[in-house]
């Protein structure tokens, strides 16, 4: 749909070029100019709207409130983010196939640790997968079969529109969201300081936790994540 | 998922001099995807199909010892899956690994090889605003390996231990290791080393990396090319340029800008810096792409500009390092 939209924005930005720059052109082209007026202004509506999106960047921004949701997990349960309020909920951006997911879950236990270290100082852990279906890491069986075997104990959120993942501003699986009790977020990036394949001697997430569970504000808010391309839809 | 430039009337010229067109990756094959995941896990060696095949090439039959001779690493792609640049992506990661070599199977210690010289990659757009540089089809990456005089009349070894990130919709962790065995001969015997059908590879890629920007200044005294500062945004100037882009190399270039301005119809390109961390700092870092007109070929530069030359509103003497400086294993 976007690459349409800028086909058909490029097409015009030519069109009107092509009009405005060549007088040979018989006055005929020029017939309706009611018409072209319209196509300028519905072409400048189109581009102040991708503009303002692009402009925004992420929309979860650090120390405002952190974009409401309402998900099902893949136990078939509702999850609310304003419930969770007087919680510091962590969430993960999640796609089970994704090599850099498997390296944390898998090869490693980075999540399940730091979850199992933090799960009695009021901090909830959950994973939202925001691939469509029928891309990879996508679906409630397969989501449900990995997360077991990866011995996963926090909820699996599925997003297949997308429209949470985007929100947040999630690029990469993981991605990781810290936000505070009062719902504010105070973390947007990666879960440590490595790459694909090699875990990071420095945990980002686990160096905010221990700062925000002591009230502390977290010296390092944002972080470059690492990982595969979130699998949107659109 | 296209861009302003494949759309134009370079489209035609631009697929066939393999520079711009931006083919898109599309086609869900979750199947396989499941049944390559498993190859995430660390395994010694691949048996199975690899989406990237790795291997290590020569122009010529042999090399020459004494001297920087040019190989290179190619990875030819499963259609539509595509390899990374060491440059800002988003996401993914671009291959990396590390070579060795023997002589006549002894430890070649002393024996240098040059750096990795990446190409000038694509830029590709996902949805949910995601832009990373990729390469397509085919990545050939050129390096230098000099064998010590004394390794005249006697075979190299080079081995690299490779491992990669390949895409289409679904992403692959894979990894390699390859060889090549080359004779080395002294350069008074240089000619009887033949030409070999890698070769338009290498030249080909070569062609792709970047040269410094000292070669886009040079003999433009009259219209020369202009970098300044104007708040937070680099204002580049070529004039006469039809189409610019900026590739950034370093961090500190807004992603949002890079999206919606990497890539510009014009003369002048416009690069919002991300200053919040040092607003006195201004650096710039990256890959100009220019394109002169519908019948000529995009050339690539690379800039790393900082404050100074910025301020002075020109482009800096010739960097004297080589034009990429990206290094493997160090994925920005």
């Amino acid at each position: 749909m976007k690459a349409r939209i800028r086909l058909m924005a490029g097409l015009m930005t030519f069109t009107a070029i092509a009009l405005a720059g060549s007088l040979a052109m018989p006055s005929a082209a020029l017939a309706d100019p009611a018409k072209d007026g319209m196509k300028q202004t519905e072409k400048g509506m189109k581009k102040d709207k991708t503009d303002k999106k692009a402009d925004k960047g992420m929309t979860a921004k650090i120390g405002e409130q952190a974009p409401a949701f309402t998900l099902t997990s893949t136990d078939g349960k509702e999850y609310k983010l304003s419930d969770l309020k007087g919680k510091i909920v962590v969430l993960e951006w999640f796609n089970p196939e994704c090599p850099a997911i498997v390296q944390h879950h898998k090869a490693a236990t980075t999540f399940n640790d730091l979850n199992k270290d933090f799960k009695d100082k009021d901090v909830v852990f959950m994973a939202i997968n925001s691939g469509a279906k029928g891309k990879q890491g996508n679906g409630k069986e397969l989501n449900t079969k990995l997360a077991k075997e990866y011995g996963i104990e926090y909820p699996i959120l599925l997003d297949e529109s997308g429209a949470i993942g985007k929100a947040y501003g999630a690029k990469t699986t993981p991605h990781c969201f810290i936000i505070d009790k009062d719902g504010n977020l105070v973390y947007n990036g990666a879960i440590d300081n490595g790459s694909f394949g090699k875990n990071g001697d420095k945990n980002y997430v686990r160096d905010a936790l221990n700062q925000v569970t002591k009230g502390e504000t977290v010296t390092t808010a944002e972080t470059k994540p690492y990982g595969c391309s979130v699998k949107y839809a659109s | 998922m296209s861009t302003p430039l494949s759309l134009r009337s370079v489209l035609s010229l631009a697929s066939s001099a393999g520079l711009l067109a931006t083919p898109s990756a599309l086609a869900a094959t979750s199947a396989l995807a499941l049944q390559t995941s498993s190859i995430a896990a660390a395994e010694p060696m691949q048996t199975k199909a690899l989406h990237a095949q790795p291997e290590l090439i020569a122009p010529q039959s042999g090399l020459i010892a004494g001297q920087p001779n040019t190989i290179a690493i190619t990875f030819v792609m499963k259609d539509k899956w595509h390899l990374y640049w060491p440059g800002q992506n988003e996401t993914g990661m671009p291959p990396e690994g590390k070579l060795t070599a023997t002589i006549d199977g002894q430890s070649a210690e002393g024996l240098e090889f040059g750096e990795w010289k990446w190409p000038t990659p694509y830029r590709h757009v996902l949805p949910g605003d995601i832009l990373d540089y990729v390469y397509y089809q085919r990545l050939t990456i050129p390096l230098t390996v000099s064998p010590p005089e004394s390794a005249a009349g006697k075979s190299l070894t080079i081995e690299a231990d490779l491992r990669w990130l390949v895409c289409d919709e679904a992403c692959v962790l894979e990894h390699s290791a390859i060889k090549l065995t080359l004779p080395v001969v002294s350069s008074s015997q240089a000619d009887s080393l033949k030409p070999g059908p890698n070769k338009r590879h290498i030249d080909e890629a070569l062609l792709k990396v970047p040269k410094p920007i000292s070669k886009l200044v040079e003999g433009r005294s009259d219209k020369p090319p202009s970098i300044k500062l104007e708040g937070d945004t680099v204002v580049i100037q070529v004039p006469g340029a039809k189409q610019l882009a900026f590739l950034p190399l370093a961090e500190g270039v807004r992603v949002s800008n890079a999206l919606k301005a990497g890539e510009v119809e014009s003369d002048t390109i416009r690069i919002e810096l991300d200053r919040s961390d040092d607003p006195d700092k201004a650096n710039l870092r990256g890959v100009l792409q220019v394109l002169w007109g519908p019948h000529t070929v995009v050339q690539s530069y690379e800039i790393d500009a900082s404050n100074e030359q910025m301020t002075a509103g020109k482009f800096g003497p010739p960097t004297p390092q080589a034009p990429s400086s990206a290094q493997p294993g160090k994925p920005g």
